[in-house]
């Protein structure tokens, strides 16, 4: 069965969303990920969807529980890629993506990702250690 | 009005949404339509289908391609 | 008049057929005579057209006079085919027109070699043919017209494009003054224009500067909304500058929430900002002191 590989860089993990996700997919996807990160411990996810052409209301709530299971289990999340297309569409059809950070592409999102976490930690532990 | 061509697919599983995308991308591509409309009528009919196979447990989805014929001053 | 010239039936057939080489060939050097544009049409290709139109017109008459009738529907597609070639290669409306009223003369000319005997045959061919070919005529002209204002619209979608041109200020800003009034269709074109411009130049700020915008009111605000709310969804924001003291009225006076898109009043303190969100700075080296600044 097709798997969306996850790949590590850092204490970050990446995704590539290349395919058409399907139900079983995305269910693979969300295991998949949330036992890497308890694994790794990782920090944060990022999430390229440049591939999609299309992004319906089902692959929206997909990248949004992405999203909240990662916050849950400490890693923050941002999407990159979005096509113009995509996101006009999105737009226009009243569709949002709650919740889900987004970057221009991988280098602007790591960038994200790393000042999202610092930001985090900072507000987290920040007040422990003076 | 004139039918070009008529498709019925069966929309009975998650695989099944994927052809009605790209059944609905080559006909509007085929309209020349442009990339941003194209993405929005291929999204709108992703939901439908989806909501075919969640709400109304599964369907036939037919799309007729209709032509308009241009009088002598169009 | 038209009715009563229904009930007539046409000779041209015939007519044709009998002096179809004069007709042609007078035709053919009238044309050439008055409106010599051989540098947009050969001569040949010219003859061709002359030839098909002819037999065209010998079949439809012999069937019927009424040029609305279907049996003219093949002349009409030629003619429309050919005034629209025309529009495109430049003629003038007169110049295509021409090449149907000057089939007149000769046809005229042949007429009176076949009935000039029976001088009120004769009036009535010649009326009959003139009505036909008026008629014909006018058809070219309004073909003509049509294309001409097909090309005016596409000329004008083209402006549209080219009035929204979106500026590279600085590495990843960009800039989108826009002029004029937003509707639907220019909003369209504007966040496509505004998108992809962001993905190719990798730019995480865009200022959309709207010191040419008459008025904005709720339906404007939507459409500046959906660019921003767009642009966002991508990864990059955009400052809204050029607001001016009026349109903050009108915007308080209406309601209109703008959420939390940070709006300029000037195209430079939108630039200030966006250089600030970008992570720049702007440095002065420090003069020395014991140099004469000349000059």
């Amino acid at each position: 069965m097709e798997k969306i590989p996850i790949l590590r860089m850092g204490e970050f993990l990446l995704v590539t969303i290349q395919v058409d996700m399907h139900d079983r997919l995305a269910m693979t996807l969300q295991d998949d990920l949330t036992n890497r990160i308890s694994q790794t411990g990782a920090k944060g996810v990022l999430i390229d969807i440049s591939s999609l052409e299309i992004v319906d209301s089902f692959i929206g709530r997909t990248l949004g529980n992405i999203a909240s299971m990662s916050r849950v289990l400490d890693a923050q999340t941002v999407v990159v890629g979005m096509q113009p297309a995509v996101a006009i569409t999105l737009v226009e059809l009243g569709m949002s993506l709650q919740g889900v950070r987004t970057a221009l592409n991988v280098d602007a999102g790591m960038e994200l990702l790393r000042q999202t976490v610092n930001d985090h930690e900072e507000r987290e532990y920040g007040s422990y250690f003076q | 009005m004139a039918v070009i061509s008529s498709e019925t697919l069966p929309v009975v599983s998650e695989a099944d949404i994927v052809s009605v995308r790209r059944c609905v991308r080559e006909s509007a591509a085929k309209l020349g339509f442009s990339l941003v409309d194209q993405t929005k009528v291929v999204t709108a009919a992703s939901e439908l289908a989806r909501n075919t196979l969640i709400h109304g447990r599964g369907g036939k989805w037919n799309l007729p391609l209709l032509t308009v014929r241009e009088s002598a001053f169009g | 008049m038209a009715t009563m010239l229904n009930h007539k039936t046409s000779n041209l057939r015939s007519i044709i057929a009998q002096h179809r080489d004069a007709i042609l060939n007078g035709w053919v050097r009238d044309m050439l005579g008055s409106t010599r544009r051989t540098d947009l049409i050969k001569e040949s290709e010219l003859q061709g057209q002359c030839a098909q139109f002819l037999s065209m017109l010998a079949q439809a008459t012999s069937q019927t006079t009424n040029t609305q009738a279907s049996a003219y529907d093949p002349l009409r597609e030629m003619l429309a085919e050919t005034s629209r070639t025309r529009a495109m290669q430049g003629f003038s409306a007169r110049e295509t027109a021409t090449f149907i009223f000057s089939i007149k003369q000769p046809l005229f000319v042949a007429i009176r070699e076949s009935l000039g005997k029976d001088s009120s045959a004769m009036a009535d061919e010649m009326w009959l043919t003139s009505e036909i070919i008026d008629s014909l005529g006018l058809y070219t002209t309004e073909a003509f017209l049509k294309t001409r204002e097909e090309t005016i619209r596409r000329q004008q979608e083209e402006m549209l494009e080219l009035s929204t041109p979106v500026v590279k200020l600085w590495e990843g800003i960009l800039a989108l003054p826009l002029i004029g009034t937003l509707d639907s269709a220019r909003t369209q074109v504007v966040m496509e224009s505004l998108l992809d411009a962001i993905v190719k130049t990798n730019s995480k700020v865009a200022i959309i500067d709207i010191t040419g915008v008459p008025t904005v009111d709720t339906v404007v605000a939507q459409h500046l909304l959906k660019t921003v709310t767009a642009a966002r969804l991508m990864g990059a924001d955009c400052i809204i500058s050029g607001v001016r003291p009026q349109i903050a009225q009108t915007i308080v006076h209406l309601g209109i929430n703008l959420l939390d898109i940070t709006t300029k009043a000037t195209l430079s303190d939108a630039f200030t900002l966006a250089i600030q969100r970008s992570g720049f700075k702007f440095i002065r080296p420090q003069k020395k002191e014991s140099v004469e600044q000349g000059n």
